[in-house]
């Protein structure tokens, strides 16, 4: 003879325990979770685009490029010459090239670790996209002048990256 | 015959409940995550970097104290970092900024205002 009551009742205990059981293991796997997840918004890319302009207003303010002033502050640092300054500037790599529109090389300025154009490519394989630095490469073409007479056209190439902040 | 129907469709309906009930914890614990002070505030920041960084000389833009994102209590520039304190959480790290222009902000009644230049 089974008792049918209990065995009810024994069942409704049962549910009742797994349930709980369910909650428990729930909030400790979310609670655990929630101390590593960090939502995270990168905006490097555009850090980069902006840093680009920058750049390139200073160097070329109207379009126009001096040579002989660059020639007078040859070997001068980026963010010193354009006035730049900030907290962290080491996380910025920026890179101007000078040329004719032949391709011809006339100057070429940089700051920062250029180590970091590699460590880019590394990023885009795969791993952390929280860490991808922000990369921007804008060409622009330029009125070369030298004493306010025009020698040639140009372009202005500026590369910049912008690594994670600390 | 139908007691053991009934039973595998009690025992369905109760996993279906226990499923549906993880289910709402998890994405009540994401929604509270996102919505959290602390990615507020770090959308605050780095969107006043963003306009500092893009900012002209003679150019000034204002955050409002009051908004949608939470009540902002501070907004301070210094050594070249962004710290916004919203909803009584204090910026730990703030966000750096670049700029070739002085940058400075002024507090307001019921706003902030950011001169740049």
């Amino acid at each position: 003879m089974i008792n049918k009551r209990a065995v009810a009742l024994g069942s409704a205990v049962v549910t009742l325990y797994r349930v709980m059981m369910v909650i428990v293991i729930a909030f400790i796997v979310l609670g655990v979770s929630s101390i590593f997840y960090v939502h995270y918004i990168n905006i490097r890319a555009t850090e980069a685009v902006l840093l680009t302009r920058h750049v390139v207003d200073c160097f070329a303010p109207d379009g126009s490029l001096d040579l002989n002033l660059l020639r007078d502050n040859k070997g001068i640092e980026v963010f010193d010459y354009c006035h730049i300054s900030g907290a962290n500037l080491e996380r910025f790599f920026v890179r101007v090239n000078i040329s004719k529109v032949s391709g011809e090389n006339i100057f070429m300025f940089e700051q920062g670790d250029s180590g970091s154009l590699w460590v880019r490519k590394a990023i885009e394989v795969g791993i952390d996209k929280k860490y991808a630095p922000g990369y921007y490469k804008g060409e622009y073409p330029v009125l070369l002048m030298e004493d306010l007479n025009k020698v040639g056209d140009g372009k202005l190439i500026v590369e910049s990256l912008v690594k994670y902040e600390k | 015959m139908r007691n053991k129907r009934a039973a595998i469709l009690n025992q369905i309906v109760i996993q279906i409940i226990l499923i549906g009930l993880v289910f709402s914890v998890f994405i009540m614990a994401t929604a509270g995550k996102v919505n959290g002070r602390g990615v507020r505030q770090q959308i605050i920041e780095k969107q006043t970097a963003i306009l500092i960084e893009s900012g002209i000389p003679g150019v000034s833009f204002s955050i409002e104290k009051l908004q949608f994102n939470g009540y902002i209590e501070e907004v301070n520039v210094k050594e070249g970092k962004v710290y916004v304190n919203i909803d009584g959480l204090p910026s730990g790290k703030g966000y750096p900024f670049f700029s070739p222009y002085p940058v400075e902000v002024i507090e307001e009644e019921n706003k902030f205002v950011i001169f740049i230049g």
